[in-house]
């Protein structure tokens, strides 16, 4: 089944290095993308049983080893059942990757996050809340669509104005994409990852689940507090203030200018 | 000039360095996986072809 070490290094020409990498950046890929989600937990589970299984073939446990061989069978079956929102949100990603990435003008991308992050701090000196997501190379397109497509030109004015308490469009979020307010009033996909923080409500789950979801930048203010946080791959940032926000988001958003 | 060049260097430093220590163990863990794997399915492969 195994080779030894001896004859594992004499094979280990060019190409079975390139195999190698090319497997652990698959690897290391589905794990970042695994990880603080539920489906560590069953990663976990059956981590210990592939382990369980080499342990009881090397000891001899002939019988236990026979029944874990029978449960491999149906292995595959049960990770597509157990993984199937997670091996979903994989094939979305991959596919709406852009290969070639649409490049915006620095001058867009210094604009957008100056006119985000003066109405961010207005809003967040008058405890308004905000949520505003902005794209990256993962099209929003399916939660623009939620909400109410604007397409203007970004203004600290227009994203004060969508949040004032009373507005129609206040509920919900922004979704911007270069220099340009696509939508308002979207609804986020909520958070589902049991660590975060119990005290967090709706808008910050809200800009954590679509972070999970995307690559976006999500910048949310809190209603209560007026804390500014960010949430960006799954994980929130929070009590940013303004220069904080404006260095994150010139770094985060600077490969695409 | 001198001054900027180091500067850059040890920005570089400083990038190689975080590109290593983010996600550390998980990167470790991946590697040995992979590793593993390819060491286990190499043996599969060639132990078909000797039958």
């Amino acid at each position: 089944m195994f080779l030894n070490i001896q004859e594992f290094i004499r094979l280990l020409d060019w190409k079975a290095i390139i195999e190698i990498l090319i497997l652990w950046f698959v690897i290391y890929r589905i794990f970042l993308f695994l990880k603080g989600t539920k489906a560590v937990y069953l990663l976990r589970g059956i981590i210990i049983l592939v382990i369980s299984f080499f342990l009881f073939q090397k000891l001899g446990f002939y019988v236990l080893s026979w029944l874990l061989t029978k449960f491999f069978a149906f292995f595959l079956i049960l990770i597509v059942i157990i993984f199937q929102p997670e091996l979903r949100e994989g094939l979305i990603r991959l596919g709406k990757r852009h290969f070639f990435p649409i490049t915006l003008k620095k001058e867009d991308v210094e604009k957008s996050i100056k006119e985000i992050v003066t109405a961010v701090v207005s809003m967040s000196k008058k405890r308004i809340g905000a949520l505003i997501a902005i794209q990256r190379e993962i099209g929003l397109k399916n939660v623009a669509e939620t909400g109410v497509y604007l397409n203007a030109e970004i203004s600290s004015e227009i994203l004060e104005n969508i949040f004032y308490p009373s507005a129609p469009l206040h509920d919900g979020g922004v979704v911007v994409d270069g220099k340009t307010v696509v939508s308002a009033a979207c609804l986020f996909p909520l958070s589902e990852n049991p660590n975060l923080d119990k005290t967090l409500g709706m808008r910050h789950r809200a800009a954590v689940g679509l972070s999970e979801h995307s690559d976006a930048c999500v910048v949310v203010v809190s209603e209560e507090t007026g804390t500014i946080s960010l949430a960006v791959g799954g994980q929130l940032t929070r009590g940013l203030s303004g220069e904080d926000l404006v260095t994150i988001l010139k770094g985060l958003l600077r490969r695409e200018g | 000039m001198k001054m900027k060049k180091g500067i850059n260097s040890s920005i570089f430093k400083m990038n190689i360095k975080s590109a290593i220590l983010n996600n550390f163990w998980l990167k470790l863990i991946s590697l040995i996986i992979a590793i593993i794997t390819w060491f286990y399915v190499y043996g599969e492969i060639t132990k078909g072809i000797r039958i």
